[in-house]
């Protein structure tokens, strides 16, 4: 399994996320969590620091997806819209077919037209929009922002789980601050 | 990767330098047009632009190819020839491309700067950096190449409907000759005329597209970018139409 990240602290190693681990990091606030998320996905430089740690990126930024407690939407597009920016390059027709697919096997969105904007959808609605388009792009690395904030980690675990299903052999890893109810079947956590 | 916000203020050369960058890096963007999301959102600027400015643009042709016509004709009553020159310089090739621009300045390059600003700073630029989209690419991009299709697009359209109207009108209110009219104004067309322009159209586009994206990404506020994008915007038309007015003119005597 190759290494995705690493995280260094004063040169002492504390943790790699690897390819297809389910793995907890666990910073000290939130805003180290942003910060975290923002600068890997900004992708200026293969390391980078965050309160102190060293975090080293092993691949390319565009190989990882996020799912966030708050969910981010173009507003002002349709759903079908959403869905096919996570898949730019595809030609319309296949592009409706794999939303099409995608929607069926996962049950997500049930029920809402394609060319509903999406400025009209509830929190849940959202997250479930952005866990379509992960699905769509097939990241080798989910990163989950703190989505077992609140206690509402059981409700929100199944959409991981969906991701875990369909790409077994690729990493989720749960970016978080503070306690928390940590999900079934999880191998490494790392503090930082 | 095209997916950090532009680094667009640049110290020394403050806004125009910002802007000429860029354009720079939008141009080098341009095969990304290939893709099926950014074509997709070019062609729906391109409607709505058309949608804000089509109408307005045949209403304010008409008004102004009248009201050019009719002062002039009353001015050179009894020389239409030399009246439908002066239309063709000043309508065609100078006021009405520069009126053109200001229209899509103030329709289409204020409400996108707006439109931009908000994404910009809300987490609408997140979700597109988490999709791997550039802020560049697929926002910057297709309002610059949307501005100039649609600058040369309203500007034909502009022309047409101030000449045509303007001629037929004049013809109607002084009872002047229409088919000498007419035959006069297509004498005066020349290929390098349509060249200048198609030229002229699309470096107007240019600006308002370049001006608009800019102000749009680097302002925090929509109503700032707004605001910003028509200021600058105007004194760049002023300053293009006047500089490409001066190329045009310089050597001509009398």
């Amino acid at each position: 399994m190759y290494p995705l990240l690493e995280f260094y602290r004063d040169g002492q190693h504390l943790g790699t996320v690897r390819q297809g681990s389910q793995s907890l990091l666990r910073f000290r606030h939130a805003a180290h969590c942003r910060d975290f998320l923002e600068q890997l996905l900004a992708a200026r430089r293969t390391s980078f620091h965050v309160d102190g740690i060293d975090c080293r990126l092993k691949v390319a930024p565009g190989l990882f997806g996020l799912l966030s407690a708050t969910p981010t939407v173009l507003g002002g597009l349709s759903l079908r819209d959403n869905l096919g920016l996570a898949v730019p390059q595809e030609p319309a027709d296949l592009l409706d077919a794999r939303i099409a697919h995608a929607r069926t096997v996962t049950g997500l969105l049930a029920g809402i037209e394609l060319a509903r904007r999406t400025d009209s959808l509830d929190w849940r609605q959202r997250l479930e929009l952005n866990l379509l388009q992960v699905w769509l792009r097939a990241p080798d690395c989910l990163l989950c922002e703190r989505l077992l904030d609140g206690g509402r980690g059981s409700a929100l675990e199944g959409l991981p789980a969906l991701f875990r299903q369909r790409y077994p052999l690729r990493a989720v890893c749960y970016v978080q601050h503070g306690p928390a109810r940590l999900p079934p079947g999880l191998a490494t956590v790392i503090e930082l | 990767m095209d997916t950090q916000l532009p680094e667009v203020r640049n110290a020394w050369f403050g806004d125009f330098g910002g802007s000429c960058v860029l354009a720079w890096q939008c141009a080098l963007r341009l095969p990304r047009l290939r893709q099926r999301a950014h074509r997709e959102r070019l062609l729906q600027l391109m409607l709505e632009i058309w949608r804000a400015g089509g109408v307005d643009a045949s209403l304010r042709a008409l008004a102004l190819g009248t009201l050019a016509s009719a002062a002039l004709f009353q001015m050179l009553a009894s020389n239409t020839e030399a009246a439908v020159r002066v239309l063709a310089v000043s309508l065609l090739r100078e006021l009405g491309p520069f009126l053109a621009a200001l229209l899509l300045l103030l329709r289409t390059g204020t409400s996108q700067a707006a439109t931009l600003a908000g994404i910009a700073g809300g987490n609408e630029a997140r979700s597109l950096r988490l999709l791997g989209l550039g802020l560049r690419s697929y926002l910057a991009l297709p309002v610059l190449v949307a501005c100039v299709l649609m600058a040369m697009l309203l500007t034909a359209y502009f022309e047409v409907m101030a000449v045509s109207g303007g001629l037929l009108l004049s013809g109607w209110l002084f009872d002047l000759p229409l088919r000498e009219m007419f035959h006069h104004f297509a004498g005066q067309l020349t290929l390098a005329d349509l060249v200048y322009l198609g030229a002229k159209s699309a470096l107007s586009g240019l600006v308002v597209g370049t001006v608009a994206a800019y102000q749009g990404l680097a302002q925090r506020e929509p109503a700032q970018a707004a605001a910003q994008a028509a200021l600058q915007g105007l004194f760049a038309l002023v300053a293009l139409h006047g500089l490409l007015a001066w190329l045009a003119y310089r050597n001509v005597e009398g």
